[in-house]
């Protein structure tokens, strides 16, 4: 909001230098965002915090800068000139609504003639950024600027039957406003109406067809107090936001009306002539009680750290207008100007007079209290240990949206609902994401277009679902999981989860890659990240969850016989829909059963050394690795420690249908070292065992 | 008289000798010849009782003998496998070592870990919560009622759940471990923060960390100088720090904080648009109004808050001057961290 210094100077003399008196207010709370030189006029932009509706005028910020800059305060007190003209003979009013207009005070003036405003006027609205319109009009609103209560102005003439009636609109009832739209409105927007008809919406904006023009010759002006959280939702309901509107929903001076009213009239005698009536028509729905607060002097250094001394804060309190009204060495007892709405508790002066004292002066300490808990948490100290493994392993972490595309997210997810956004920035960003892969995906596709053609993301995040509660679905209190049970029985849960996506382009072959971004790859990441952990995975060949999966190179991950994840190939012809041009594996592991540490614990081991056997066997291409290991080690092989696959070979010579494995087997006792004659036993027994189990051929 | 035919031992020795080709079978050899328990010579020598005087003499001569030229034969083996094995043909070391480490971790996890452990060298738990929330933890507990103008300042994302949100602060947190542990407490909350603003220098996700300290005898002093030492510790340099008053529904007295520029030590650069300082969060003391929505005593206890973005000092941190970049996932942005 913008005010020329030039203005508040006619109410206050504060400092020449303008930076101090930017400074000042800065510091003291409101902020001065920019400043302006309008024609060789100061203009200061001012930030003004949403507690601070009494600051929105040059007069408030004369106010303020009483105590600001320590000078005189400010002096307002219009008076115009009264004729003998009996308003009650050209109006009457009534409030059906007090609750939501709490005053209403008006003034009429007659016989006016309705020109344009005195350049200064108009100078001064375009400086704050309003447009002049005409005298009338332009008088209320500078009025607005200098005092800060809206004011409006009503054309006599089209008030029916003599009579303002304030009350709730009748539902359905429309209005045609000052802005050229049509409302539509409801029993919960106060409107001023005559006898007919709604003549402006309380508060927010007049109607077009009472509104002040250049013909008009009698007028009513309104000075009025109404309630913030009505006028508040009135222009959220109708969607305008006013000056008028933007004061009243923070809280107005329930004395403005008194002196914005003369102040109008004052100014419109002055370019319009015209006969004021002789008294005003005030409704007010009770008095309103001076607030008083009790201030005591220790609770400002229990909350700042800082002794102040108490002439000083006596000084603060008063340059600010408010009333010490009595006080003995640690109480004082402060009456509230009716004008700080914001104002109705102790640690609210404790801020006035801090804020006006000098936050600068507040010294610097270290607070003692010991908090029990303290450090991470032991999912926090888990998440961290997988960073810092993963990153160690040639992959970046990546960091994405929570929202998602509603494209792609079904593709990935195997369950709950998903939860769409009401207010959504765009459609493809428009739900919570129940997967970490397609924002990793598209993170693929943009990385694999400016031409990177082997690499591998990883993230750690949360998914989110809604799912109906049954009693078998029950969340899990222990888990890491954060749900909320909302109504209608909706579960909404987060489960933290973690993705690695490998990608590589076909013809990649670098001397210096470590791994290449292939399955096996991506199965030796999950198995070393698992036993980092100390936990044991193992895998499951499935049918995966979705098309976009090649539909032979998925399986599940498992641990301790839980689900904990998936991995595998997405399918070539999918990704090329998706302008993918490479290959892509890709590992989602759900996190909240992982996020424990465990201590490892020692065995003993045995002091002899290994004696190793290589072993290279023919066997059927059908025959999968974990079924021959697992026979292998089911077989209780005494001395065998240890099975390392060495190479896995198919070739024409050997037959399409087969395939040669080679292997080295590990033997080791813990009493003694073994003989030959003991190891061959050993391996004898297990090419048995492969021959009559798959019918291998041994090849060496 | 004793019937060892030791000619024979040494021919046989021989024949494995020739035949060992690797350190290994080398091992296994010393192991059947001269191995201490299982050896040969061993074997000979616990015959030696059982001889006559005469005999044992001789054949103990004999058995030394043997037993020092398998040792040297073996030595010898040894050597010259060695030999074969240190004969490393030259190699071009000036080619690219294999790539183990080229991993990154994420900047803003970077800063956000540097923030905790200041934070926990100071005594603070890091706190997390639901970045799913509801209208009660997100505002009322904060002193955000509905109808108040305070709710405009933070425009928030609905979800087609009925009352729900997502968090545009992680302030919740705080409510949370307040109703769970009353006082006292010390804690920061790091976290994702979603705000419907997406421009220039807005992302509708973001990363905060706010602080939280309450006890019987926590003063804004007490505020004032946390945040100066965990700024020193975080940019590693002298830095003063200065309030602006200010306002949040959930503190009062309230301030913003300014830093003094850690680019130009505060003579004016463009970081700090020629001021000498940087904004980096709101402060202030917790309003008595957020402790009796808890159910903390707000007569005995006080307590600060502050929050500032993680966003943000990384941006400062790192010379980052697009607040874009961080949820882009680029590599070659990642790959410089």
């Amino acid at each position: 909001m913008r005010f020329p210094l030039s203005w508040i100077r006619e109410f206050a003399p504060i400092p020449e230098d303008i930076n101090i008196v930017s400074k000042g207010f800065t510091f003291s709370g409101t902020e001065v965002e920019e400043i302006i030189d309008s024609e060789g006029e100061t203009v200061f932009d001012f930030n003004f915090t949403v507690n601070r509706p009494d600051l929105m005028s040059v007069y408030g910020l004369a106010r303020e800068s009483s105590a600001v800059f320590d000078i005189s305060s400010p002096k307002f007190s219009p008076n115009p000139r009264k004729s003998q003209l009996k308003i009650e003979e050209n109006i009457s009013i009534e409030v059906l609504d007090p609750d939501l207009c709490p005053r209403y005070r008006a003034l009429v003036i007659k016989g006016l003639k309705v020109g344009h405003s005195t350049s200064l006027i108009q100078k001064r609205l375009i400086q704050c950024g309003l447009r002049p319109i005409n005298a009338v009009v332009d008088a209320t609103n500078y009025v607005l600027l200098e005092y800060g209560h809206p004011l409006h102005a009503f054309d006599l003439k089209f008030i029916n039957g003599k009579k303002v009636i304030v009350r709730r609109a009748k539902d359905g009832e429309t209005i045609k406003l000052l802005d050229g739209s049509e409302k539509k409105l409801t029993e919960n927007i106060l409107v001023i109406a005559d006898e007919i008809r709604a003549l402006a919406v309380a508060g927010v904006m007049g109607g077009e067809e009472s509104g002040v023009s250049f013909l008009s010759r009698d007028i009513l002006l309104e000075g009025a107090v109404f309630n913030p959280v009505s006028i508040r939702r009135t222009s959220k309901t109708l969607n305008i936001h006013t000056d008028a509107s933007h004061r009243f929903e923070r809280g107005c001076d329930y004395e403005g009306p008194v002196k914005a009213l003369d102040r109008v009239a004052e100014l419109i005698l002055e370019m319009c002539g015209g006969q004021l009536c002789d008294s005003d028509i005030d409704i007010k729905a009770g008095n309103k009680k001076t607030e008083k607060v009790a201030l005591r002097i220790p609770r400002i250094k229990k909350v700042l750290g800082i002794d102040i001394p108490k002439d000083k804060i006596i000084n603060i309190l008063e340059k600010l207008a408010f009333k010490i009204e009595d006080f003995d060495s640690e109480n004082l007892t402060v009456t509230i100007p009716s004008f700080r709405v914001d104002v109705e508790r102790e640690i609210d002066l404790i801020e006035e007079i801090v804020r006006i004292y000098g936050l600068d002066k507040l010294p610097a300490r270290i607070p003692t209290v010991i908090d029990e808990e303290s450090g991470r948490s032991e999912s926090q100290i888990v998440e961290n240990k997988i960073r810092h493994f993963l990153s160690c392993r040639n992959l970046l972490e990546a960091i994405s949206f929570s929202m998602t595309d509603p494209a792609l997210d079904p593709l990935f997810s195997f369950k709950g609902e998903e939860i769409k956004l009401s207010n959504p920035l765009s459609e493809t960003n428009s739900i919570l994401r129940r997967s970490l892969i397609p924002n990793l995906l598209l993170a693929v596709k943009k990385n694999s277009s400016f031409g990177n053609r082997s690499f591998g993301f990883y993230e750690i995040g949360k998914v989110y679902f809604k799912y109906r509660k049954e009693k078998s679905t029950e969340p899990n209190k222990d888990s890491n999981n954060d749900y909320h049970i909302c109504e209608k029985d909706v579960i909404v849960t987060e489960e933290p989860r973690l993705a690695i996506i490998l990608y590589e382009e076909d013809t990649v072959k670098s001397f210096n890659q470590f791994y290449p971004r292939d399955i096996y790859s991506l199965k030796g990441i999950i198995e070393g990240l698992f036993e980092s952990l100390r936990k044991k995975c193992s895998f499951l060949e499935e049918r995966p969850y979705s098309e976009i999966f090649s539909q032979d190179n998925f399986a599940k991950i498992l641990c301790d016989d839980q689900e904990m994840g998936y991995f595998g190939y997405l399918e070539p012809q999918k990704l090329r829909s998706l302008e993918i041009k490479g290959m892509v594996c890709i590992a989602e592991i759900f996190l909240d059963r992982l996020l424990k540490r465990s201590d490892p614990s020692f065995k003993q081991f045995s002091r002899f050394p290994f004696s190793k056997r290589d072993l290279s066997i023919l066997v059927a291409n059908n025959v999968k690795w974990a079924s021959l290991e697992t026979t292998i080690k089911n077989a209780n092989v005494q001395n065998l420690k240890k099975i390392e696959l060495i190479e896995v070979y198919q070739d024409e010579n050997i037959g399409k249908e087969n395939k040669s494995l080679t292997f080295a087997l590990y033997f080791q006792s813990a009493q003694k070292t073994l003989s030959d004659s003991e190891i061959e036993n050993e391996v004898n027994q297990i090419i048995d065992l492969l021959k009559s189990n798959f019918n291998a051929v041994l090849r060496s | 008289m004793y019937n060892f035919d030791l000619e024979n031992i040494k021919r046989e020795f021989q024949i494995e000798l020739s035949k060992a080709s690797s350190e290994s079978d080398l091992f296994e050899l010393k192991g059947k010849f001269i191995g201490k328990k299982r050896g040969l010579i061993s074997e000979l020598l616990e015959k030696i009782p059982s001889l006559s005087q005469e005999e044992r003499k001789v054949f103990g001569k004999e058995v030394n003998l043997l037993k020092k030229f398998f040792e040297s034969e073996i030595s010898k083996s040894f050597d010259n496998i060695q030999k074969k094995k240190s004969s490393i043909p030259k190699m071009d070391l000036t080619l690219p070592g294999r790539n183990l480490f080229s991993g990154k971790i994420h900047p803003l996890s970077q800063v956000r870990e540097e923030i905790e452990d200041i934070f926990i060298s100071m005594g603070y738990t890091i706190a997390s919560g639901p970045e799913i929330e509801d209208p009660y933890h997100n505002f009322e507990a904060l002193n955000t009622p509905e109808d108040h103008p305070s709710r405009d300042i933070q425009d928030t994302f609905y979800l087609d759940v009925e009352n729900m949100l997502l968090r545009t602060q992680t302030s919740p947190v705080q409510i949370r471990s307040m109703e769970r542990k009353k006082a006292p407490i010390k804690l920061i909350a790091p976290g994702r923060v979603f705000r419907r603003d997406d421009d220039v220098s807005h992302s509708p996700m973001f990363f905060q960390v706010e602080g939280l300290v309450v006890d019987e005898s926590i003063t804004m002093a007490d505020l004032k100088g946390t945040l100066l030492s965990f700024y020193r510790k975080l940019f590693r340099r002298e830095v003063s720090i200065r309030f602006r008053a200010s306002y949040f529904p959930f503190t009062e007295p309230s301030a913003e904080t300014d830093l003094s520029c850690v680019i130009c030590g505060g003579s004016g650069c463009s970081v700090c648009k020629r001021t000498g300082w940087l904004e980096v969060g709101g402060c202030g003391m917790v309003d008595p109004k957020v402790f009796e929505f808890v159910g903390i005593d707000p007569e005995k206890y006080t307590g600060f808050a502050f929050g500032l973005g993680i966003d943000r000092i990384a941006m400062i941190k790192f010379g980052i001057d697009n607040i874009k970049y961080f949820l882009e996932n680029d590599i070659k942005f990642l790959e410089q961290f």
